[in-house]
């Protein structure tokens, strides 16, 4: 069951809230940059591919 | 039977069949880590002697274990692409290495906050911690070397080999920090991990390695379709694949 | 079983860096330099000089070595020598090989035989003096073959400077470890055994492996 009284005290975790939290904040930050990090180099990739295409057929 | 190897080899072939695996595989990590992290976070009994910055193992020990795994997968794809030279086997050891990387550093970071309240300290030189910092140090050492060579066929090949060396290096690595570390212990600390973890607070353990080892191949998937992509963005394929997207 | 293309490089090599006589010395004059840098940085004080002398003797061969790796291949690439060398019907591991003991010859010999001198210089407890030969002889050795992987990789790319220490270093690590353990277990009444039979090991390991990937690196480089 859940282990704290109330939301607070999840936040603080008698003392510990401070490491707790920003352990799990910057890991999952990492983690979300390294998932994204792909996202956008696709999206470039595309433009490029685009762009070659646009002058491609101009010629 | 070699024809189904080279097929497995093929680019095109890989994206073309990843691209059905990766929403559900990318659903899998999402769904584990969810709730490996709820209860883990919220429900799992802290530690009767580290109180509740124990929850910090939750990813501390998984992003270990990648960590570790992570460097083995981007070597044995370097030796494949050396020995077979089959390029997708190069894609791969160029996207697993940033990813291993970033769990190494995950890794350290955690356990540095971890020792904190633990011990009293943020770093300590002891064999697991120096061992992964010595893990980082041979990861960064593949991504330079790779990024300093222009042209991406020798990069990558360059790259395989040093990846090679550090495969054979790493058993003598951590057999010799450990070894130095026994020497030299101090009587108190001994890295905590846990000692003896009761099922309430292993089994939000299990999921999350679960759900990492999911999460990080459904992003080397990812950045191995971006890297085909990029690879291959003159062919045919590519192109076609982008243009009848577009006119959708 | 002398192998031709072994002899051959190594002779050529040799006398090449016997006829560079003025860079012979230059391990050795880091090293000196270096070591004065201890006692300044630190404390003139004996007692505690000799606490931390094997370690500081060790990192410091550590980092001659590191420094003096570019002489390994660099010139014969640069002049197009290497391309020629790699065409010949010898085995190139062989002629790495020579290449490899000829490097070691030249920095890691002298400075393993100088070694009881820079020891006194850091006030290096009695029993430590012996082991420090022993330990250096096979762990500069070692070093240089690991070394030659590195610079091998790291061939064409000749502006990047700190790259090839970035490289090396975890490999040389294990090295240090072994290598200042031998020294500070003398000094503390231990036997040596264990420690050196590891350092032992360790350059059997890599006088088998290292030149093997150093040539295929080496061919990597050169074919581009």
């Amino acid at each position: 069951m859940f282990q704290f009284e109330s939301f607070s005290d999840f936040l603080y975790m008698a003392g510990h809230g401070q490491y707790v939290w920003a352990s799990y904040f910057i890991s999952l930050s990492i983690m979300t940059l390294v998932l994204a990090e792909p996202f956008f180099r696709r999206k470039n990739i595309v433009k490029e591919i685009n762009k070659q295409r646009h002058y491609d057929s101009i010629k | 039977m070699w024809q189904w190897f080279h097929k497995l080899g093929s680019p095109r072939w890989f994206y073309q069949t990843s691209g059905k695996w990766l929403p559900w595989l990318s659903f899998l990590a999402l769904v584990f880590i969810s709730l490996g992290l709820v209860w883990g976070l919220g429900f799992a009994p802290q530690d009767a002697k580290q109180g509740n910055s124990f929850r910090i193992i939750y990813i501390h020990v998984p992003s270990s274990f990648l960590a570790l795994v992570g460097y083995y997968i981007m070597a044995i794809a370097g030796a494949i692409s050396i020995i077979w030279k089959i390029k997708l086997a190069d894609m791969v050891m160029v996207s697993a290495a940033p990813i291993g990387a970033s769990f190494t550093f995950i890794a350290l970071l955690t356990g540095a906050i971890w020792g904190k309240p633990t011990w009293g300290t943020y770093w300590i030189w002891d064999a697991r911690i120096t061992s992964m910092l010595i893990l980082l140090f041979l990861y960064f050492g593949v991504i330079v070397l790779q990024k300093a060579y222009s042209r991406q066929g020798l990069a990558s090949r360059a790259a395989a080999y040093l990846a090679l060396v550090g495969t054979v290096n790493i058993p003598i690595i951590y057999k010799s920090v450990d070894w130095w570390y026994t020497l030299h212990q101090p009587a108190t600390i001994k890295f905590t991990e846990a000692p003896s973890m009761h099922p309430d607070m292993f089994q939000p353990l299990l999921l999350m390695i679960v759900g990492f080892y999911l999460f990080y191949a459904a992003v080397l998937i990812f950045k191995i379709r971006v890297e085909i992509l990029h690879r291959e963005r003159r062919t045919s394929w590519v192109q076609d694949y982008f243009f009848s997207k577009k006119n959708k | 079983m002398t192998n031709t293309g072994f002899v051959a490089i190594f002779r050529r090599d040799l006398l090449l860096a016997i006829r560079h006589r003025g860079d012979l010395s230059n391990p050795i004059i880091f090293f000196f330099i270096i070591i004065v840098l201890v006692p300044l940085g630190l404390t003139p004080e004996s007692s505690r000089l000799s606490e931390i002398a094997p370690g500081m003797l060790w990192i410091i061969a550590l980092l001659a070595s590191l420094l003096s790796l570019n002489s390994m291949f660099q010139d014969d690439y640069n002049d197009g020598t290497l391309e020629q060398i790699m065409i010949l019907p010898q085995p190139l591991y062989f002629m790495v090989l020579a290449k490899i003991v000829v490097h070691w010859m030249v920095t890691g010999l002298p400075l393993s035989l100088l070694a009881p001198v820079f020891g006194m210089m850091l006030s290096l407890p009695e029993p430590g003096y012996l082991p420090l030969m022993l330990s250096l002889l096979m762990g500069t050795a070692t070093l240089s073959l690991l070394g030659a992987i590195g610079s091998a990789l790291t061939l064409p790319l000749d502006k990047e400077g700190l790259l090839l220490p970035l490289i090396v270093m975890p490999f040389y690590m294990p090295i240090l470890i072994f290598g200042s353990g031998t020294v500070q277990f003398a000094i503390d009444g231990l036997s040596i055994l264990s420690p050196l039979a590891v350092m032992g090991s360790l350059l059997a390991l890599f006088l088998f492996v290292a030149p093997y990937i150093a040539a295929g690196a080496l061919r990597l480089s050169v074919e581009g």
